[in-house]
């Protein structure tokens, strides 16, 4: 790699990594909500990670995402002073955490 | 005719996404790592961040500019989710890239009799699916020019119409980056003759024009001058029974100059292009490649600096259908590349496998080393469709890095990407 190349690379990830950023978890969670079979819908309201549990403030946004036949329903959720990216894989119905936002 | 456009749409989603983000300037970015800013936020925008600058650019204008990687899959699962709602609204819609949509009405007057009102539902439609922070403009009018550039023109959040009465008004104070259709470079050539809007275009006749623009440009300018609807827009018209061509490109994080990583990486590019052509029953028998870099002896800023990027092209028109990877990974790389010497380091990878039709309307080779690999590939595609792409690949992708099928702004396989999944 010429070396100006490997310099701007170096520099970007450090401005990258140097501000507010997700940082990357993946491990597995507990989740407990609500499912409304009226509009078939679940809310996620508690999650537990490393035996803490967090009460969901709020869900931003949430999104399905197939790779393939693999099924994952993304959920952004407010908790507290955080933002968590969780993922619920729909065919192993496992609950991750994959990403919290950190300042 | 309605033109909807998301404002902002990758940051206005991860501004939705994260409370702590709005009100910020945001820069969105194809991954960690990379330079170019892909989508700005409002916010950023103020500062004038915008598409494709560059991020050590962007930081001098704005350095408390928070960039985040961007996450097309969730960007898709966005426009599924507003295409339900704009097929609700009318049969006649058309997806003209991730975060726009026309939607034809003209057929819907008894359901809609204030278009106004209409955009007003749609608006909030789109804030109690996506979110209060996503908002939208709406262009209104009377073909798909006027109505996107009425969306283009508003505030952001804003309903504009554009009618027949109304119509000189806007074309006079248009700036021609409203005008879909018109770039950078003709409005640069536009503007050494003193014309800055598109009603400005109605003083010169067609022969004065044809010499500066071309014969093509100075009969769709004077069309456009009039608020006609542009020949590109026209296009979206024609019933297309398949794609015509399916393309991957790549810009990689750094020079490439080793032969192998060279040879993976057109591999896996073709692995995603036949994939895709495969699963949507299709066949086709033109296969072109493209590369572009820097010469050695720059680095690729300086080559990027001095405007002369180095770039190679080559395609190959068969006579034959081919669709599995090894028949296009063939003529790719073996016919075309390796008949080629190598001048610079490649730092964008482009691959395309063009001319296509049904594979039911092709005649099949009856060699039986044929129908073995079709079966093979059938097989392979059925355990990715379920287990996710490159769940089983090709030796030639083991032990390094996979580069993934993803979405594009301007969603040039929208046929597949919506139709498909």
């Amino acid at each position: 790699m010429p070396e100006i190349t490997r310099l701007v690379l170096t520099v970007s990830g450090f401005l990258l990594s140097n501000k507010k950023m997700y940082q990357t978890i993946h491990e597995q969670i507990s989740v407990a909500g609500v499912y409304d079979h009226g509009r078939l819908k679940f809310t996620p309201k508690k999650i537990k990670w490393r035996q803490r549990l967090y009460t969901v403030d709020e869900i931003t946004l949430t999104s399905d995402v197939k790779d393939g036949g693999v099924r994952q329903r993304f959920y952004s959720m407010v908790c507290g002073p955080n933002v968590y990216r969780v993922v619920f894989n729909r065919d192993t119905e496992a609950w991750w955490l994959e990403e919290v936002w950190c300042e | 005719m309605l033109h909807v456009d998301i404002n902002s749409y990758f940051a206005t989603l991860l501004q939705q996404e994260n409370p702590y983000l709005r009100n910020r300037p945001i820069g969105v970015v194809k991954d960690i790592g990379r330079t170019c800013i892909i989508a700005a936020s409002k916010e950023a925008k103020v500062f004038g961040i915008k598409t494709g600058s560059v991020l050590s650019e962007a930081r001098v204008l704005c350095p408390q500019l928070i960039t985040i990687p961007a996450s097309f899959d969730r960007y898709l699962d966005a426009t599924k989710r507003l295409k339900t709602i704009f097929a609700s609204v009318s049969p006649d819609y058309y997806i003209y890239s991730l975060d726009e949509v026309f939607i034809d009405i003209s057929q819907c007057g008894r359901l809609y009799p204030d278009p106004y009102l209409l955009a007003q539902t749609i608006q909030q439609t789109i804030k109690d699916e996506l979110g209060e922070w996503v908002t939208c403009n709406v262009g209104i009018s009377y073909n798909r020019l006027l109505a996107k550039m009425g969306s283009e023109m508003g505030a952001k959040g804003s309903i504009t119409t554009i009618t027949q009465e109304n119509k000189d008004a806007y074309l006079a104070t248009a700036s021609f980056a409203d005008v879909c259709g018109i770039g950078f470079r003709l409005a640069k050539k536009l503007k050494a003759f003193g014309v800055t809007t598109p009603y400005q275009i109605r003083f010169f006749t067609e022969s004065e024009l044809e010499p500066i623009v071309g014969s093509f440009w100075a009969g769709e300018l004077l069309r456009i001058a009039y608020g006609e609807n542009s020949h590109n827009l026209s296009l979206l018209d024609r019933q297309l029974p398949h794609m015509k061509s399916v393309g991957r490109s790549i810009t990689g994080y750094r020079l490439y100059n080793d032969e192998n990583e060279i040879k993976r990486v057109i591999f896996n590019l073709l692995e995603e292009v036949t994939h895709k052509v495969r699963r949507m029953g299709l066949t086709g028998r033109q296969v072109a490649i493209g590369l572009s870099g820097s010469s050695p002896r720059y680095g690729q800023f300086e080559q990027i600096k001095n405007n002369a990027p180095m770039s190679w092209h080559a395609h190959k028109t068969l006579q034959h259908y081919v669709c599995h990877t090894n028949e296009l990974f063939d003529i790719a790389y073996y016919q075309l590349y390796k008949k080629w010497h190598r001048s610079f380091q490649v730092i964008r990878f482009a691959v395309r496998l063009g001319m296509l039709k049904p594979i039911a309307q092709t005649n099949q080779p009856l060699f039986p080393d044929w129908h073995k690999r079709a079966a093979v590939y059938s097989a392979m595609d059925s355990i990715n469709d379920t287990y996710g792409l490159f769940t089983l690949r090709s030796g030639s992708l083991v032990n390094q890095p996979i580069i993934r099928p993803e979405v594009t702004g301007f969603l040039g396989d929208r046929e597949y990407q919506l139709g498909y999944t």
